[in-house]
């Protein structure tokens, strides 16, 4: 993989694609079955897990509170209110990821929406129940 | 002139001092020779790119690791997302060694460091097996593991404990939300160590410490349990799956096999 940088590769070598490969064939040599957890993952994967927890309080906050979310689709940003919880907002907002976030005023969250669709994978759609159909994934 | 700020200045450099030779237990060593396919424990080679693993010992550890894994879906929460979770974090830390030795090639190739973490965090639910699960992944990759409790713990500390560890693991135990505001940043925000061989660091936090802030989740591997077990159910002299301590997995990690 060393080789690999110092050859000027287009893409960078992926050193957990490289593991998980190397590691599932141990593990397929000596078990003969492979468990269907150990799958084989890369970077960007890693992305995906890393980011789980905020995906997860989003869609939380999305199915259980309606009116508290709302969608500017022409500021490109999904807002997310706290009820006056001011520390509730900071809290959120501390875990959101840097590209996601646009800002926080008060008990406001405000997020951005093409960041969330596109490289979040939410499908934010736009009724008013569009939580509903959240979710590709 | 000596009063009360300056022996605390002092108390503080010495609590915040780089780890001490003498004072501290063992501290173990491996290095890892890409070039010539050897890894050394302590000085001593302990393991070459040819040497052939007994497959009866491979395939024995390999069901006990899996088992362990698969047996989180037990877990209450969200056990599959355990299971998932950790076994990326085991994807990452068995290679996480030779992370320093490609960061040293990624800096002139303008390859962003943070694709190469040496760094990763497990935190989220108690009684959730991430204590343990570092311990027992660790100790599968060189036969034992070195970990630091939170009380102990300090940025310097741990740069002075991973560079004498080298390959092996650091993990930091239980780590608390002040422990970790005060000093995971310093440690991992400023990290641009230029050196081949370092440790990998693994903070595994306490249940106050509910969000990783997104400065530090770019940089690090953040590995979020939401899964727990009662107390009642994990016994402390047996390993999920029924094995004992005896048989916890010792040699299992690509290191190991070449």
């Amino acid at each position: 993989m060393r080789a690999e940088i110092d050859a000027d590769a287009e893409t960078f070598p992926d050193l957990l694609a490289r593991s998980s490969v190397v590691l599932r064939a141990v593990l397929e040599e000596a078990l003969g079955d492979m468990p269907g957890w150990a799958r084989e993952l890369g970077f960007a994967d890693y992305f995906g897990i890393r980011h789980r927890r905020f995906r997860d309080q989003l869609e939380a906050m999305l199915a259980d509170a309606e009116d508290r979310v709302s969608v500017n689709r022409r500021a490109g940003e999904l807002a997310v209110s706290f009820g006056g919880d001011t520390n509730q907002a900071a809290q959120f907002a501390r875990s959101v990821p840097d590209f996601v976030l646009k800002g926080r005023f008060a008990d406001v969250v405000r997020l951005d929406l093409a960041a969330l669709e596109q490289e979040m994978g939410f499908a934010v759609g736009r009724s008013r129940a569009w939580w509903q159909r959240l979710l590709r994934r | 002139m000596v009063n009360a700020a300056s022996v605390l200045r002092v108390l503080r450099m010495h609590q915040a001092r780089p780890v001490g030779s003498g004072e501290e237990e063992r501290i173990p060593r491996a290095e890892i020779d890409v070039a010539t396919g050897l890894v050394h424990l302590d000085g001593t080679t302990w393991l070459r790119a040819d040497d052939v693993m007994p497959v009866a010992d491979v395939a024995r550890d390999a069901r006990i690791l899996t088992d362990y894994i698969g047996s989180f879906r037990q877990f209450f929460g969200n056990g599959e997302g355990a299971v998932e979770v950790y076994w990326a974090f085991l994807v990452w830390l068995y290679a996480a060694p030779l992370a320093p030795h490609l960061r040293q090639a990624a800096i002139p190739a303008g390859i962003d460091l943070w694709v190469y973490p040496v760094y990763a965090v497990l935190y989220g639910r108690s009684s959730g097996g991430k204590t343990l699960f570092t311990r027992i992944a660790a100790r599968s990759m060189f036969g034992f593991e070195k970990m630091v409790r939170s009380g102990q713990f300090t940025a310097n500390r741990a740069l002075g404990l991973r560079e004498r560890m080298g390959a092996i693991p650091l993990l930091i135990d239980d780590v608390t939300r002040d422990k970790f505001t005060s000093h995971v940043p310093d440690l991992v925000r400023t990290d641009a160590e230029m050196g081949g061989l370092y440790a990998p660091i693994v903070p595994t936090t306490n249940r106050d410490v509910s969000t990783i802030p997104p400065d530090l989740s770019k940089r690090m591997v953040t590995c979020h349990i939401d899964a727990a077990i009662p107390e009642n159910r994990s016994s402390p002299n047996a390993w999920p799956g029924g094995r004992t301590r005896r048989s916890a997995p010792r040699c299992i990690a690509p290191t190991c096999n070449g």
